[in-house]
C-alpha cells in the first residue's frame, strides 16, 4: 500500500494554507498510481494539536504528531534526524513538502541521509510511461525548467513550489486519528546545540518576506522628515519600504523598492504614506491583502487600491497614529 | 624613372600590402554567415563626399585634407610614369594645387598626431602614431625635395609654389640633398603602403567596405537568430556575423557614437566605442566578450540607436549588445532579476504588464472599438493597441483618444482584442530571442486568420516591430504609426482640429519613430495642422534627440548608476520653459512624466502623446 507523508506547514499554532495544498497534490499522486494507499501528515513541533484535528475532513487519513518543546523553530540537524528516523522506521514512499528556505535545506538532508532521489522547487511530478517519476523544477531562480527522470526515489522527497499548490475544494467529515510519536525513542544525534535565537529587527526584515510593510513615497518631502514613518515601523512592527524618487534620493537602500524596476510585494498589510500611485508602483504592491493609503491629494491614483484610503498629511496623521499603537503595546517603538 | 631595384621594392611593399589584407579579412571572415547586399553608389557618394565624417567640423575637414591630398599625390605620381606633355600654364596649376593641397595635409596629420598624443585613453586604436609619423615624413621630404629643386632650378621660387618656395629658404642648393629628399620620399611611401594592414590605416579598407556592405535596412531593424548555431547569441569571435566583425575591423575609435550614447552621458560604464574596441581585441587575442564588457555595460544600453546615427562609418555597436545579451539570457540564463517578472508575464499572459487577455479591451469599455470581425465590410485599418494602450492607466488615455480620432473620421477600424499579444520588442532587446519568436507568431497568426492587411500602431516599439522585424517570420502587412494615420486624416479633411492649443509646446522624439525609422517631420506636421501651435524646437531634437531612457526594456530594470536618464532630458525639457511637451511613445511619456516630476520645480511642463492633443484639438475633453 502505498503511503504519501506530507510535511505539516504551520505558522505559531496554525496551520498554513500550504498544508492543504500538498495533500491535494498527495491525493492526485495516490490517483495517478491507482488509489490505493493513504496520506499521513507529519507534523514536527509544540502546541499544534487543535489545527490538527480537522486534517480528515480534507483528505488525510492519518497525522503522525512528533511533540517536543525542542522544535519551536526550525533546526536543520535535529529536525533531519528525527525524519529520517521516522522514514527508516515507516518506510513512506513518498515525502512531500511545501518549497522555502527551511523546507530546502531539510529536503537536501533527507536526501543525503537516506541516498534517495530529491526534487528542490518542484512544479509537477507525474508518472512516466517508462514506469519512472518525472520532475519539472525551476532552477536559476525561476527563470529556467528543468525536467528530471528519478532513478531511485525510496522514498521520493519533494518540495513544491508554493505557487503550484491548491487545496482541495470540499472537505468531508472524517476524522483522521493523531498518532504521537515519542520524541525520546527516536533519540536525534545532532553535532550542534542551539544557543539562542537573534531576534531580526522588523524594520530590517527583506520587504518580500514582511508581513506588515510601512511604503514611503516622495510625499515625505525633503529634509530631516523621515522619522515619522520610521517611528511608525517601529510601532507596528512593519518593515519599510519606498517608492523609486525615494530610493533615487538615496533614503532608503534600492532592496527597498517596490514597483516595476524594484520589488513585489503581497504582504496582510501594506501602508502606503505619501504615495501617488503610478502604475510603476502599484504594480509591485497590487496583491497585498489589506491596503491603507495616506494622502493629501483626493484624486490620487492610489486610492483605487485601498481598503481604507485617509485624506491628510502624513506629518499630522502619522504620530497619532504611532501613538496610539504605542499605548496598544508599549513593548515596541 | 625607376630603376629595377625601385621595381622590386615597389613589388614587395606590393606583396606585404596584399599578404596583410589576406590576413585581415580571414581574421572577419572567422564569423557567421550574414547577407549584405553591397552598395557600390552609396561607397563611391559617400568617399567624394565625407559627409558622415564632416558631421564633426574640424575632424572632418582634417580628413578631407588627408584624404584628398593623398589621392591627388597618388594620381600625380601615377600619370608622372607616362610622362605626359602638358602646357606650362596647366603645370603652374596643378603645381599650385599640389602645392597647396600638401599644406593642407600637413595641417590635418599634425592635428590628428596632436589629437592622438592627448588622447591618453587605453581604449584608442593602437598604431596610429606609426602611420602618422610616415606620412610626416612623406610630406616633409617631398616639400624638401621640392624646395632644393627650386633652389637649383633656373626660374627658382614663384607665385605657384609658395610652399616650395618656402622650403627652399631652408634647403642647400645641393643635387645630393635633392636626391636624398627624394629617396627618402619613394622609400617612405612604400613603407607606408606597406603599413597600411598592420596599422590604423587598415581603415581605408576596412572602413570603405564597411561603408559598402552597410545596412540597407532601417536603424530599428534587429536580426533574428540562427537556431541553427550552436551558441544562441554571441561571446566569443565566431558568434558574431562576418559584418560584424568587419564592423570592429573598420572602428576608427573616434569616439562620436560614445559622445551621444545616453548611457555614458549619463555615468554608466557603458561606451560603445568600448564594445567595438573589445571586440576588435579579441579577434586578436581571443576570450569571451563576457570578460571584457561587464553586465553593468551590457545591460545599460537604451537600444537608442544614436550611435548608428552618428558613426561616421557606419559601425554598429548596438547588434553586437543586442547579440550578448541574447547569449547571456539564452545560453547562461542571466536575465537581470528586475525583468524576470515581465519575462514571466509575458510567457503566463502575454502581455508586459501581466494582466492577461481577459483584460484586454478594459480599456475600450463603453466606447466604439469593435473587434476586427464584427466590422460591417472591409476594415480601412486594424488598430494595434499595444500592452501599454491596453494596460498603462495614463496611456489607455491614448488609446481611448484614438479611438475617438478615427471615429470622428469615420474610420471603418477594428480592433484584435483579445488575441493581440504583446509584439515582442522588449523581449527582444533583452535577449530573449525565443520569447520574441513565440509572441511575434502567436500574432501574426492572428493577423493573418482576419486577413488583415493595413494597421496603425500607437506605441513606436510595436511599430518598428510589426513593421520591420515581423515580415522575417512571414507576417508582412503595411504599417503606419497612428501619428503618421492621424496626420493622413487631418490632410485629407476627414477631422478638422479646431480647438487652438495653450502655451508653447515642444517635442521629444521618440527612438523608435525617429532614428529607427526616419519618421521626424510628420510629428511637426501634426502640431502644424493644429490651430493655435507654437513649437519650440528642443536643442537636442531630430537625428541628435536625447533618449527618455526607456528603450531596450530598461523600463523593467532599475537604474543603479550614474543620474537617471530622464531626469537628464527632463532637465532639458525644463530649460526650454515650454508648458507641454509632446511625444509619441508610452515609455517616453512615463518617463518624461517621472522625470519632470523628480525636478520638483514650480510648474512643469506636462506630457502628451500627440494622439490626445490632436483628440483634444478636435473637443475631446478628458
Ligand atoms: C521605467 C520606470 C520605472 C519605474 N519603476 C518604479 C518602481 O519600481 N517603483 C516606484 O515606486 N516607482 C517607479 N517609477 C516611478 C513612478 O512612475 C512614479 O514616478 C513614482 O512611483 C512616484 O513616486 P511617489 O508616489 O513617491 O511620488 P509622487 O508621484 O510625487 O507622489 C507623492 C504623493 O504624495 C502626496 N503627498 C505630498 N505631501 C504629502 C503629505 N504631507 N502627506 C501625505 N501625502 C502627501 C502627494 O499628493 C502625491 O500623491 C518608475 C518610473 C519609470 C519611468
Ligand atoms: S544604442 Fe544608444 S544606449 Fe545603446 S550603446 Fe548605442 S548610443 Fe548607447
Ligand atoms: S563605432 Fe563608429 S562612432 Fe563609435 S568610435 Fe567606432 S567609428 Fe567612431
Amino acid at each position: 500500500m502505498t503511503d504519501l507523508w506530507v510535511l505539516y506547514e504551520h505558522r505559531g499554532d496554525t496551520m498554513e494554507e500550504a498544508t492543504l495544498g500538498l495533500v491535494n497534490e498527495a491525493r492526485r499522486l495516490l490517483a495517478q498510481r491507482g488509489g490505493d494507499g493513504r496520506v499521513t501528515v507529519v507534523a514536527l513541533g509544540e502546541d499544534l494539536e487543535a489545527g490538527l484535528q480537522d486534517l480528515g475532513t480534507f483528505g488525510v487519513d492519518r497525522v503522525l504528531y512528533l511533540e517536543s518543546p525542542d522544535l519551536g523553530i526550525y533546526q536543520g540537524e535535529l529536525y533531519a534526524s528525527l525524519l529520517s528516523g521516522l522514514i527508516k522506521k515507516h518506510g513512506p514512499d513518498y515525502f512531500l513538502a511545501c518549497h522555502g528556505p527551511d523546507n530546502g535545506d531539510l529536503c537536501a538532508r533527507l536526501g543525503a541521509t537516506l541516498e534517495s532521489a530529491v526534487v528542490t522547487r518542484a512544479l509537477d511530478l507525474a508518472w512516466g510511461e517508462d514506469g519512472s517519476w518525472r520532475a519539472v523544477r525551476a532552477v536559476n531562480n525561476g527563470y529556467l525548467f528543468e525536467r528530471l527522470r528519478l532513478i531511485r526515489a525510496q522514498p521520493l522527497i519533494a518540495s513544491f513550489l508554493p505557487a503550484v499548490l491548491t487545496p482541495p475544494q470540499t472537505g468531508s467529515d472524517t476524522q483522521a486519528p493523531i498518532v504521537r510519536v515519542d520524541y525520546e525513542s527516536l533519540a536525534p544525534v545532532t553535532a550542534c546545540e542551539l544557543l539562542e535565537v537573534i531576534e531580526a529587527d522588523p524594520g530590517e526584515l527583506d520587504i518580500t518576506e514582511a508581513d506588515i510593510v510601512v511604503a514611503v513615497g516622495r510625499g515625505v518631502g525633503q529634509g530631516d522628515t523621515f522619522g515619522v514613518v520610521h517611528d511608525l515601523a517601529q510601532a507596528i512592527g512593519g518593515s519599510l519600504a519606498a517608492t523609486r524618487p525615494v530610493v533615487d534620493r538615496d533614503l532608503l537602500p534600492y532592496e527597498r523598492q517596490i514597483g516595476q524596476t524594484g520589488k513585489t510585494v503581497a504582504p496582510k498589510l501594506i501602508i502606503n504614506c505619501g504615495i501617488s500611485g503610478a502604475n510603476e508602483y502599484t504594480a509591485g504592491m497590487e496583491k497585498s491583502q489589506l491596503v491603507i493609503a495616506l494622502n493629501t491629494d483626493p484624486q490620487a491614483r492610489i486610492f483605487r487600491f485601498t481598503d481604507l484610503g485617509v485624506l491628510g498629511d502624513l506629518h499630522q496623521v502619522l504620530p497619532l497614529l504611532t501613538q496610539r499603537l504605542q499605548e496598544l503595546d508599549p513593548e515596541r517603538g | 624613372m625607376l630603376t629595377s631595384f625601385d621595381l622590386l621594392l615597389i613589388g614587395l611593399s606590393l606583396v606585404i600590402f596584399g599578404a596583410g589584407l589576406l590576413k585581415l579579412k580571414a581574421a572577419w571572415s572567422q564569423g557567421r554567415p550574414a547577407r549584405r547586399p553591397g552598395d557600390l553608389k552609396g561607397l563611391v557618394l559617400y568617399l567624394l563626399g565625407q559627409r558622415e565624417i564632416l558631421e564633426n567640423r574640424v575632424a572632418g575637414l582634417a580628413h578631407l585634407a588627408l584624404f584628398w591630398g593623398v589621392c591627388f599625390y597618388l594620381a600625380l605620381a601615377i600619370l608622372a610614369q607616362f610622362g605626359p606633355v602638358i602646357p606650362p600654364g596647366l603645370a603652374r596649376l596643378v603645381s599650385l594645387i599640389s602645392d597647396l593641397l600638401g599644406v593642407a595635409l600637413l595641417a590635418g596629420l599634425i592635428f590628428f598626431a596632436l589629437r592622438r598624443l592627448g588622447d591618453r585613453e587605453a581604449a584608442a586604436p593602437r598604431g596610429v602614431l606609426l602611420p602618422v609619423a610616415v606620412l610626416l615624413i612623406v610630406v616633409l621630404s617631398g616639400f624638401w625635395a621640392e624646395g632644393a629643386r627650386l633652389n637649383l632650378a633656373p626660374e627658382g621660387a614663384s607665385w605657384h609654389a609658395p610652399a616650395g618656395w618656402f622650403f627652399a629658404l631652408l634647403s642647400p642648393a645641393s643635387p645630393l640633398f635633392m636626391q636624398i629628399m627624394v629617396r627618402i620620399h619613394f622609400f617612405a611611401v612604400l613603407l607606408l603602403l606597406a603599413l597600411v594592414p598592420f596599422t590604423f590605416l587598415r581603415h581605408l579598407v576596412t572602413s570603405s567596405l564597411n561603408v559598402y556592405y552597410r545596412r540597407q535596412e532601417p536603424a530599428g531593424v534587429i536580426e533574428p537568430v540562427d537556431w541553427q548555431q550552436p551558441v544562441i547569441g554571441a561571446d566569443q569571435r565566431r558568434d558574431f556575423n562576418w559584418k560584424q566583425l568587419l564592423d570592429a575591423e573598420a572602428c576608427v575609435s573616434c569616439g562620436r557614437c560614445e559622445q551621444s550614447c545616453p548611457a555614458n552621458i549619463s555615468g554608466k560604464p557603458l561606451s560603445p566605442r568600448k564594445v567595438m574596441r573589445a571586440l576588435h581585441e579579441n579577434l586578436r587575442g581571443g576570450g569571451g566578450m563576457e570578460q571584457s564588457v561587464s553586465q553593468d555595460e551590457l545591460w545599460a544600453c537604451t537600444t537608442c540607436m544614436a550611435c548608428l546615427e552618428k558613426c561616421p562609418v557606419f559601425v554598429e555597436p548596438l547588434d553586437k549588445l543586442v547579440d550578448m545579451r541574447r547569449y547571456q539570457v539564452l545560453d547562461r540564463g542571466r536575465l537581470p532579476s528586475e525583468a524576470r517578472e515581465m519575462m514571466r508575464d509575458l510567457e503566463l499572459y502575454a502581455d508586459t504588464y501581466g494582466r492577461g487577455p481577459a483584460h484586454r479591451e478594459d480599456w475600450a469599455l463603453g466606447l466604439e472599438v469593435p473587434h476586427i470581425s464584427n466590422l460591417p465590410g472591409e476594415a480601412e485599418v486594424l488598430l494595434w493597441v499595444g500592452c501599454s494602450g491596453a494596460f498603462h492607466p495614463q496611456y489607455q488615455q491614448v488609446a481611448r483618444s484614438m479611438a475617438h480620432i478615427l471615429n470622428a473620421a469615420g474610420v471603418n477600424f477594428g480592433i484584435l482584442g483579445k488575441e493581440e499579444a504583446c509584439c515582442g520588442d522588449a523581449a527582444r532587446r533583452l535577449g530573449d530571442e525565443e520569447r520574441f519568436e513565440t509572441l511575434a507568431k502567436k500574432n501574426i497568426a492572428a493577423l493573418d486568420k482576419y486577413g488583415v492587411k493595413t494597421l496603425v500602431c500607437l506605441c513606436p516599439h510595436c511599430y518598428n516591430t510589426l513593421r520591420n522585424e515581423y515580415p522575417a517570420l512571414g507576417g508582412h502587412y503595411q504599417i503606419l504609426s497612428a501619428v503618421e494615420f492621424a496626420l493622413r486624416l487631418i490632410a485629407k479633411k476627414r477631422i478638422y482640429p479646431k480647438y487652438p492649443l495653450a502655451g508653447r509646446l515642444t517635442i521629444h522624439d521618440p527612438c523608435y519613430l525617429g532614428r529607427g525609422n526616419g519618421i521626424y517631420q510628420p510629428l511637426r506636421d501634426l502640431v502644424g495642422s493644429l490651430p493655435g501651435a507654437s513649437l519650440v524646437e528642443l536643442e537636442q531634437s531630430r537625428e541628435n534627440g536625447f533618449c527618455c531612457g526607456g528603450g531596450g526594456g530598461r523600463m523593467w530594470l532599475h537604474e543603479k548608476l550614474g543620474e537617471n536618464i530622464n531626469n537628464l532630458r527632463a532637465a532639458q525639457v525644463a530649460h526650454s520653459g515650454v508648458q507641454t511637451v509632446a511625444t509619441a511613445c508610452p515609455f517616453c511619456l512615463t518617463m518624461l512624466e517621472d522625470g519632470i516630476n523628480s525636478l520638483e520645480t514650480e510648474r512643469p511642463a506636462k506630457v502628451r502623446d500627440l494622439i490626445e492633443i490632436v483628440a483634444m484639438s478636435l473637443g475631446r475633453a478628458h
